[in-house]
């Protein structure tokens, strides 16, 4: 038996629910809001240190590049190759001196062969860009070239020089040989930079240039000339020696 | 029947004429008195004997004299001036000799009746015209050589040096005509004219035969060279003026009448300058090519030459200075000058000037000097003019800064009298101002300076060549020289930049010499400098902006290919740069092949592949001359293709064989001297097989590791092409190449193709 302000009480009752319930609804509504974008956030974050493991996990495994053990690998072959080039140089070098230097005279053909040899193992102290240039301007088709004229290893000296004198840290720095016969002289000319302030003073002097010339002279008597001059910063050697049929 | 019918009225006419033409003779000889009859015609001489006397007659006729005269002198003055070149002096002595062998020193001495036959005293009046007219034309060509823009490039050290060369010898002239006025002046001449004569016979200098002796001895492109040219060139103009202004006064006899004669002789350089100057310019400027050069413009420029000569003839200077200042003001472009000098030079060298020698001889009497007083004189005269001179132009030059050697060099070359003392002795003996003594010594001294100049430059050089050699230097032979021949400018310019990358940092040790050839050898002195300026141009340009040293060759040469040749041959070089301009190749197939498609194809050209005339392939790799180059140098030799190449940065270069390694060489000068990136591309892998080749390679990348990058390729790959500047490739390659008539050729960039000596 419901009274109506029975009814009355129960319909605000009602009302009251419904207006808390569609709060609590709304409230909960923003909540789930909220969690979502948490969510998103927090997912975000988790893919980007995801990344930034993954990267590191990578760099762990990485342990030794193989290209600088390539490069390594290159340098050390290279090296071992000029090493087997010079030591081959020095053979065919080795061999002129045992053979050939107790004959008293040689023929020109064999001495600049012997003296290219010389040159490519001293070239190994320079780079290979270093400016190094020979010419041999001896015509090949010359008798001269052939007969047993010239004492032997007499282009030793000049050529070691020219390699101890250079100064290989300046950018310009060269040395030039020049084999050459003319009217009946063969002439070695060697010149290389020095320091601008190297003077003439200890160049004349050294034990094998004085025993050098002294073999000139015993040998050539007045048949050689041998010139050697420092001056602004070049360092040159002329040597020519006339080749008379009475040596042969 | 035609012919018949011409035959008969040939016969008819001729016969029937000549019939007439005897009657009307035999009947008009009745005519004639009696008295007239045969005077002439001895009855007694036969007709013989009459022919030889006609004949006798006609070679004493002045024209028979003259044109024998002619031949004579010719033929003399070569053959001496032949001996003188054998001996190395210049032929203008032995042309000068040969006068005096044929004046009365010695034909006329020991000859004598030859001497009167050939030179008779009634002939010598044609004789001094023609020389006189031969002087004219050869002072315009001398006037026409002298270059006035080498006055302005650097004057003032050669003024002060020309301007005390001529004035130390001619103070000494003064004091030494003080000396000797009373014994050796003629009758009535005043102390002054004597004095100045003497004094500008003194300080006369030949600029022709100098220039000579300068091209001779290859000073012309030296510094040295042009400096003595400039003074040479100063002192011939002030000596002009001066010899001008000294003809005035012995005309008028005292400096204040000669006043008015030289006010008109400046007022008419002026008129010269400033009005006849700018026309002739503007009728040069019209008419610069040969084919225009038409006879009524030559007309005028003669008319100038003669108006010009007259002009000062009258005023009173005489009128080889007319002639001079005519050639001076001459239109200064190269070529017109060139047509001209040409037209002129020949005659008035060959065919005149000897006349004017002979003509000098002929009153150059040595045998007037038959007293040692005589002969002693002579000495000094000599000692005064060599003192004043050689002394004057070196004390000069050595104050204005050169050295010693150069100083001295000058001395001996301003030292040469040649011709133009003979000029100006004539003139002053035919004012009377010189007695044939003093004429002859004056000649004998003219000979004598003119000859010693060669002796004394040998030995001056030879002097200092001692000195020299305490300043240590490379001879040619010790360094890595670099030959360029190049025929277009532009094309010269590319390869010193090419060839300054390949020596870039060894500037002590390595040279380039850069070879340009004219064709023929019509140039004269002034036109070859002024031809060579225009071709060396870019060149100097591009190594001044490279600071890099270039010696420039220049001569002019009758077969090009061969000269160029020779050259790379004979000279101490390492290396000759040639370029081949795209125009050789264009509208060839060639061209398309290579990818200069930018003109259409030569019909004619086409025609001939076509045919089997021209077969592109079959060693169709270059054009003749080029072949020809590469079959005769000895030497490494490599060839530019150009196609717009601007800087040598990044190189290609393919291998394809082993016996390209050559190329190694040139890819380390390369990267050493010019700082190139390179880039081997290692074709089928021709390095890898062996092993020399791929250390050498490996052992330029351990010391330039971002240099030299080497890439395998099983073929050439067209799109690394296009990103370098520059391909370097062997000529073996380069043939086979075109002959498989490989694609990647078109988009090869710019393409050096080297052949190992």
């Amino acid at each position: 038996m419901l009274s109506t302000g029975n009814i009355l009480i129960v319909s605000v009752f009602i009302s009251i629910l419904i207006v808390t319930l569609l709060v609590i609804v709304v409230i909960l509504f923003n909540r789930l809001k909220i969690a979502r974008q948490e969510k998103d956030v927090s997912e975000k974050k988790y893919l980007e240190l995801e990344k930034e493991n993954s990267i590191n996990d990578d760099l762990l495994k990485y342990k030794l590049n193989p290209h600088l053990f390539r490069n390594a690998l290159n340098a050390i072959q290279s090296h071992a190759y000029q090493s087997y080039y010079a030591l081959d140089k020095l053979s065919n070098v080795l061999d002129y001196i045992l053979y050939e230097s107790d004959v008293k005279y040689v023929a020109l053909t064999d001495e600049v062969a012997f003296a290219q040899s010389l040159i490519e193992i001293n070239r190994l102290k320079t780079s290979p860009l270093f400016n190094l240039h020979v010419k041999n301007k001896i015509s090949k088709e010359k008798v001269i070239y052939e007969q047993q004229l010239i004492a032997p290893l007499i282009t030793i000296n000049p050529i070691e020089n020219a390699f101890k004198h250079v100064d290989l840290q300046r950018e310009s720095a060269f040395i030039s040989i020049v084999f050459d016969v003319i009217d009946g002289w063969f002439q070695l000319s060697v010149a290389n930079s020095v320091e601008e302030n190297v003077t003439t003073t200890n160049t004349k002097g050294g034990v094998g240039n004085l025993a050098f010339n002294k073999r000139l002279e015993t040998v050539y008597g007045k048949n050689y000339r041998y010139n050697e001059s420092v001056g602004n910063g070049i360092y040159t050697i002329r040597l020519e020696i006339k080749l008379l049929e009475k040596y042969a | 029947m035609r012919k018949i019918r011409n035959v008969i009225f040939y016969i008819s006419v001729i016969g029937g004429l000549s019939a007439l033409i005897y009657l009307t003779i035999y009947k008009g000889a009745a005519l004639e008195n009696t008295q007239l009859m045969n005077t002439s015609f001895d009855a007694n001489s036969s007709s013989w004997s009459h022919f030889i006397e006609g004949l006798i007659d006609n070679v004493k006729y002045p024209l028979a004299i003259l044109l024998l005269q002619i031949i004579t002198i010719i033929l003399v003055a070569r053959i001496f001036g032949y001996f003188c070149k054998k001996i190395g002096q210049p032929s203008v002595i032995g042309e000068i000799v040969a006068g005096i062998f044929l004046g009365p020193s010695i034909v006329g001495y020991y000859f004598p009746e030859f001497s009167v036959f050939l030179f008779p005293e009634s002939s010598l009046g044609n004789l001094g015209v023609m020389s006189q007219i031969g002087l004219i034309l050869f002072m315009f060509v001398v006037g026409m050589e002298l270059d006035l823009k080498v006055l302005r490039n650097q004057a003032h050290e050669a003024v002060v040096i020309s301007h005390a060369s001529i004035i130390f010898p001619f103070a000494l002239g003064v004091l030494f005509a003080y000396f000797i006025y009373e014994s050796m002046a003629p009758e009535g001449i005043n102390f002054i004219s004597f004095a100045l004569f003497i004094g500008i016979s003194m300080s006369i200098t030949a600029f022709p035969v100098l220039a000579r002796i300068v091209q001779e001895r290859g000073l012309t492109r030296s510094r040295l060279g042009s400096i003595v040219i400039t003074c040479a060139a100063a002192d011939d103009i002030t000596a002009w003026c001066i010899l001008a202004a000294v003809i005035a006064i012995v005309k008028a006899g005292s400096f204040l009448s000669a006043g008015y004669t030289i006010l008109l002789a400046v007022a008419y350089v002026f008129v010269m300058l400033r009005f006849v100057r700018p026309f002739l310019r503007r009728i040069g400027d019209i008419y610069t090519n040969k084919e225009a050069l038409s006879k009524p413009i030559v007309g005028i420029f003669f008319v100038t030459l003669l108006l010009s000569a007259w002009c000062t003839e009258v005023i009173g200077i005489h009128a080889l200075f007319g002639a001079f200042m005519a050639g001076v003001i001459m239109p200064a472009n190269v070529k017109f000058r060139n047509v001209f000098v040409d037209k002129v030079e020949d005659v008035a060298l060959v065919l005149l000037l000897p006349l004017f020698f002979v003509f000098t001889g002929l009153r150059t009497q040595i045998g007037l000097l038959n007293e040692p007083g005589m002969w002693k004189l002579c000495i000094v005269v000599i000692l005064v003019a060599v003192t004043g001179k050689f002394l004057g132009s070196a004390l000069a030059a050595r104050f204005v800064g050169q050295n010693w050697h150069s100083s001295l060099t000058i001395g001996a070359l301003m030292n040469t009298r040649g011709l133009m003392e003979l000029v100006a002795l004539n003139i002053g003996y035919d004012l009377g101002v010189l007695s044939p003594e003093m004429f002859a010594m004056l000649v004998l001294m003219a000979l004598i300076t003119t000859f010693m100049t060669g002796p004394a430059l040998d030995l001056i050089n030879k002097l200092f060549n001692k000195e020299d050699g305490l300043i240590v230097e490379l001879s040619q032979k010790d360094k890595y020289n670099i030959l360029i021949s190049f025929g277009n400018p532009l094309t010269g310019k590319l390869l010193v930049r090419l060839a300054n990358a390949l020596i870039r940092k060894s500037k002590e040790s390595a040279t380039i010499t850069a070879l340009h050839l004219s064709p023929g050898n019509e140039l004269t002195q002034f036109n070859a400098g002024e031809y060579e300026r225009e071709s060396f141009a870019p060149i100097k340009e591009e190594a001044n902006h490279l600071d890099q040293p270039v010696i420039s060759l220049f001569k002019p040469s009758q077969n090009i290919d061969e000269e160029i040749v020779e050259t790379a041959n004979e000279g101490d070089f390492d290396l000759l740069l040639i370029g081949i301009g795209q125009s050789v190749f264009e509208g060839t197939f060639l061209g398309k092949i290579l990818g200069f498609t930018t003109r259409v194809i030569n019909p004619e050209r086409l025609y001939g592949t076509i045919t089997g005339k021209e077969n592109p392939f079959a060693m169709g790799v270059f054009d003749e001359r080029t072949k020809q180059l590469l079959r005769s140098t000895k030497i490494p030799t490599g060839i530019l293709i150009d196609k717009k190449l601007q800087e040598v940065k990044q190189v290609i270069v393919p291998i394809f064989s082993l016996s390209d390694s050559f190329l190694l060489i040139y890819i380390q000068k390369l990267i050493h001297n010019g700082q190139v990136k390179v880039t081997l591309l290692d074709i089928v892998g021709t390095i890898k097989q062996d092993v020399e080749f791929k250390e050498s390679i490996r052992a330029v990348q351990q010391v330039a590791p971002d240099h030299l990058v080497w890439l395998h390729k099983d073929k050439m790959d067209t799109e690394i092409l296009t990103t370098h500047d520059l391909m370097v490739i062997s000529l073996s390659s380069w043939k086979r190449a075109l002959e498989t008539r490989s694609v990647w050729l078109s988009k090869t960039p710019s393409v050096l193709i080297m052949k190992p000596a």
